[in-house]
């Protein structure tokens, strides 16, 4: 799938779940709500990563975020659902580390919010 | 789909099904259950709710076995395959995440596939710790549904069903995403007739019904297959009763009747059998007043005067009307008894299907015309569902629907309606066979032997001359001509107001003429009442026996035998047609009249005035009527859904209705009350043997009628309650008479019938409308919501005329009376032409004349 080929380039600076609670709200409106996955999986995974960004965060929600993921990647209507999936998957599964920090400490590990949050 | 089959394999099991299916409907065929919510098996799929994902060996990804064709060979996994039950598990999950989980005040708990899908697949526990989203959770879509758009999974069965069945788009999905919802479309309530099978169909409690809302637990009420009494297609429907109340009725699947459909006037007004005004006991006259009595004391009144009467005066001087809308057991029992036991024919019913007239066939079989042509007939207000199955046509199969008839029906929509002046019925007709030879289309199989007869009758036909009188265009006329006569599969189906005219005769013969012309395409008489055939078939006419034996023309053996099985002679004496009862009413030789279900007082001209006269007059109804108010004595009968009895449908279905509930007081069956009023007056002075009129059950009236029926066909033999079942008995269809020569001595000529009268120059014609205010209507509150208010429509030509405005109030005028009603400026009926809708007004349309089955010439006035 070559997609849009866009690219989108993010610095050190950037917090990964604050990036991930973008795009998964992106995705959220983005979903037609034709079929169940995309449409009530996109809303779940959203809630949690904006949880988990307001400091809410539980240590279940990574694996409860990656098993929705599967729940949803091949099984809805069009490649939306697949497209949604990208972005929480793959940020859970390569900066685990910063997620936990996220629901450890309440805050950000990196970027201004970093210190807005204390 | 062609006949061929193939083999696969699911969960290991090897399925064969019709090429063509879905592996859904393979599993599903061999007892495989898949969960589903958008689909269902009458509505196109559409592949929204993922729940019925499956594996196929080799296929990528889980795949939609509702929308996946079965193909030779195939691998499928429903429950074997560890993905694709983790993907409904993780659906279910995700449907209840924002589902409002208030099963406990829902409606559809107990019937609900969320429900069950959820307890049989669902988590125990949900993940989810997030708040649920908000939406509107009563949301009224009209008067009778209303929508709680938390609990909707968004399956769009609801939009499709209006879509593709009931051509009613007035539902769809507004925003996106989990926003999503089902919406009306702005300021526009649902008015679809058919909304109420949406709730049926609902997988989940959102949309639920305004009448039962709350009434009952579904696991609360007993639920009995009956059949509805508001039309006369019969709908199969089972009616679900609560501590003796009709709380809700619901559709029951007849692939020969209804399919799995109600029209909502079945469905939801039903509030009359439980109204508070049903008759619960006997009344007897004292001193001017009505007063309670009891079955005794009314019983032995009327056995009394009945057989005083017949000792003074003779059997004559006694009439009976039975009705079309009581069952045939009933009909059957009352002609018996006023042929035996009182020795007289005369006795008949109002609204009797036309001499001649020959049954609609088959109401699947209308799915596969390809024109259908409508005379003088408008399924969607007098036999809703037939226009289901015209629809399915339509829609499906590309049929062209042409109308013909002086009030458009609904049908013609945006069609060809060829609107004519009433009573032009037949010139219509002759000048659409004179189109047909013109255009040369007649089939080369009719050959009959006096076609060059029929050729010279219409020579005066001619195109200018049919357009003068009837009213429609020669262009249009010519059209629907030529598009009849190429049809493949066409059928006619005509109903009453065709056969109003001044000579029904003469318009039965015209169409019979074209389609002899055409091959013999097939035509078929849409009954309006629920037991129009089977009043007939019981012979509750002073002319025919049960069966259709003619009275008069009857020779020994049938007259023996009914007098044997009925233990009485027959008279000899010719009896009266309820005009000849009015006559005689008049003229004061009638000094006893027994009348079942029927309000002629309210129906018919005068009636009322005569009715009044008559020293002995017996109502049994359910309601105290305009006719019951005259009555000397009123009897209390039980609703449909109160006694156990048959109909025979507008295709000659015999179909059993069952006593869901007992009747309110002290009601009896009409049967019963026949069976003991015969009794009562057997055992006083005529000291018959009274045991010809032991009857225990309904089922007992039922054997002796087939007995009757049986004795001059034998193909009646084997008729019971049993062979009826819950799926219904089809009649065998009376042989079509093969018509082999044009009918041309009625043909006559277009000129020369009576003009409007100067002071009456436009002629008003009546009908239904779906919902009105008729006697049991009037007992249900929403639908007297969507009542529209009384109004006369009028041609814009005529409007500008007479220089009247939409909406204003006018006075209709015929030489007999007067009536108030709003004008409808619309192009609904044809100029010189105005038409009112009966049971709207206060007051009945038969001030205006005769009857309100006859067009009436009129005029309009500020």
């Amino acid at each position: 799938m070559l997609g849009s080929g866009g690219v989108i380039v993010i610095n050190e600076q950037a917090c990964i779940v604050r990036l991930t609670e973008r795009l998964a709200e992106f995705y959220r409106h983005e979903s037609c709500g034709k079929c169940i996955p995309c449409r009530e999986g996109t809303d779940w995974m959203l809630k949690i990563v904006q949880r988990i960004e307001n400091g809410q965060g539980r240590t279940a929600d990574l694996d409860l975020l990656l098993d929705i993921c599967d729940n949803i990647s091949g099984k809805s209507f069009c490649p939306l659902g697949d497209a949604a999936v990208g972005p929480v998957r793959s940020s859970v599964e390569r900066f685990r580390s910063e997620y936990e920090y996220h629901i450890r400490e309440k805050r950000c590990l990196v970027g201004a919010s970093a210190q807005a949050k204390v | 789909m062609t006949d061929a089959m193939v083999t696969l394999t699911i969960d290991n099991q090897e399925v064969a099904c019709p090429d063509g299916s879905t592996v859904y409907e393979a599993a599903t065929a061999a007892g495989i259950h898949i969960p589903t919510f958008c689909h269902h098996e009458k509505l196109t799929p559409v592949g929204a709710c993922r729940m019925c994902l499956v594996e196929i060996e080799g296929v990528h990804g889980l795949q939609t076995s509702c929308t996946t064709p079965a193909r030779e060979g195939m691998v499928a996994m429903v429950h074997t395959s560890p993905a694709a039950v983790k993907a409904r598990k993780a659906n279910i999950e995700f449907l209840l995440t924002n589902h409002p989980l208030d099963c406990p005040v829902c409606d559809k708990g107990g019937e609900c596939p969320l429900q069950d899908q959820a307890m049989l697949d669902g988590p125990g526990q949900s993940r989810y710790i997030e708040d649920k989203r908000l939406k509107e959770k009563r949301y009224p879509l009209g008067e009778f549904i209303v929508l709680d758009q938390e609990r909707c999974v968004l399956c769009w069965r609801c939009i499709r069903f209006l879509d593709e069945w009931a051509d009613d788009h007035e539902l769809d999905l507004f925003g996106r995403g989990a926003d999503t919802r089902i919406d009306t479309f702005p300021g526009r309530p649902l008015r679809s007739k058919w909304q109420g099978n949406t709730i049926d169909i609902c997988p989940v409690g959102a949309l639920t019904s305004r009448v039962f809302r709350f009434e009952a637990r579904v696991w609360e009420l007993t639920n009995t297959p009956s059949v509805c009494a508001m039309c006369a297609v019969g709908c199969n429907i089972e009616l679900g009763v609560k501590n003796n109340e009709l709380r809700r009725i619901t559709p029951r699947e007849n692939m020969q009747v209804n399919d799995v459909w109600i029209c909502d006037k079945g469905r939801f007004a039903h509030a009359f059998v439980d109204h508070p005004d049903r008759l619960k006991q006997p009344l007897i006259r004292h001193n001017g007043e009505l007063q309670p009595a009891t079955w005794d004391e009314a019983l032995d009144l009327i056995a009394r005067r009945l057989g005083q009467i017949i000792q003074d005066s003779g059997p004559q001087a006694i009439a009976g009307l039975g009705s079309t809308r009581i069952t045939n057991e009933a009909n059957y029992l009352f002609q018996r008894f006023m042929r035996t036991v009182v020795g007289t024919h005369s006795v008949d019913h109002l609204r009797r299907m036309p001499t001649g007239a020959e049954p609609l066939a088959s109401l699947p079989d209308l799915e596969d015309r390809d024109v259908i042509l409508l005379l003088g007939c408008d399924p969607s207000t007098e036999a809703p569902l037939v226009e289901l199955w015209i629809k399915k046509a339509a829609l499906r199969h590309g049929a062209v629907i042409l109308a013909a008839s002086s009030h458009r029906p609904e049908l013609a929509g945006s069609g060809l309606w060829l609107g004519y002046r009433p009573g032009t019925e037949a010139i219509l007709m002759n000048g659409m066979a004179r189109a047909i030879l013109d255009a040369g289309l007649e089939r080369q199989s009719s050959r009959a032997t006096n076609k060059q007869d029929f050729e010279t009758v219409l020579d005066l036909y001619a195109p200018n001359q049919v357009q003068e009188r009837t009213g429609v265009s020669a262009e249009a006329l010519y059209h629907a001509a030529s598009v009849l006569a190429k049809a493949s599969n066409p059928i006619v189906l005509y109903g009453a107001e065709w056969m109003q005219g001044p000579t029904p005769d003469a318009s039965l013969d015209a169409l019979a003429n074209v389609s002899l012309l055409l091959g013999g395409i097939d035509i078929g008489f849409v009954a309006e009442d629920c037991n129009t055939l089977g009043t007939l078939e019981m012979g509750t006419v002073p002319d025919l026996y049960p069966g259709g034996q003619s009275v008069q023309g009857a020779d020994a053996r049938v007259r023996n035998r009914l007098a044997g099985l009925w233990g009485g002679g027959l008279s000899p004496v010719e009896g009266l047609g309820f005009d000849g009862m009015m006559q005689a009413g008049k003229e004061g030789s009638l000094q006893a009249m027994w009348i079942i279900g029927s309000d002629p007082a309210r129906d018919c001209q005068d009636a009322g005035s005569v009715l009044g006269q008559i020293p002995f007059l017996i109502v049994q109804d359910l309601f105290m009527t305009d006719t019951a108010s005259l009555a000397e004595v009123v009897l209390p009968s039980a609703s449909f859904a109160e006694t156990d009895g048959s109909y025979i449908n507008l295709t000659g279905r015999y179909q059993s209705i069952r006593a869901a509930m007992r009747p309110p007081g002290l009601a009896w069956p009409d049967w019963w009350i026949v069976k003991e009023v015969a009794k009562c007056l057997m055992s006083g002075e005529r000291g018959k043997a009274t045991n010809a009129w032991e009857f225990s059950s309904a089922a007992d009236v039922m054997t002796e009628i087939v007995k009757v029926l049986g004795s001059h066909n034998t193909r009646y033999r084997g008729l019971d309650y049993g062979a009826m079942g819950e799926q219904g008995w089809q009649r065998p269809q009376p042989e079509r008479r093969i018509q082999r020569t044009f009918a041309v001595d009625k043909v006559g000529s277009p000129a020369g019938q009576a003009a409007a009268p100067p002071d009456y120059p436009l002629i008003l014609v009546s009908g239904r409308q779906f919902y009105d205010r008729g006697t049991l209507l009037r007992c249900s509150e929403p639908i007297q919501r969507v009542v529209p208010d009384a109004f006369v429509a009028i041609h814009p030509v005529d409007a500008d005329s007479l220089g009247l405005v939409d909406g204003e109030e006018v006075s209709v005028v015929s030489a007999s009376g007067r009536l108030g009603l709003k004008a409808r400026i619309s192009d609904e009926v044809v100029p010189g032409v105005v038409f009112a809708p009966r049971n709207l007004s206060a007051a009945p349309l038969s001030v205006l004349g005769a009857d309100p089955w006859t067009p009436i010439f009129v005029r309009i006035v500020k």
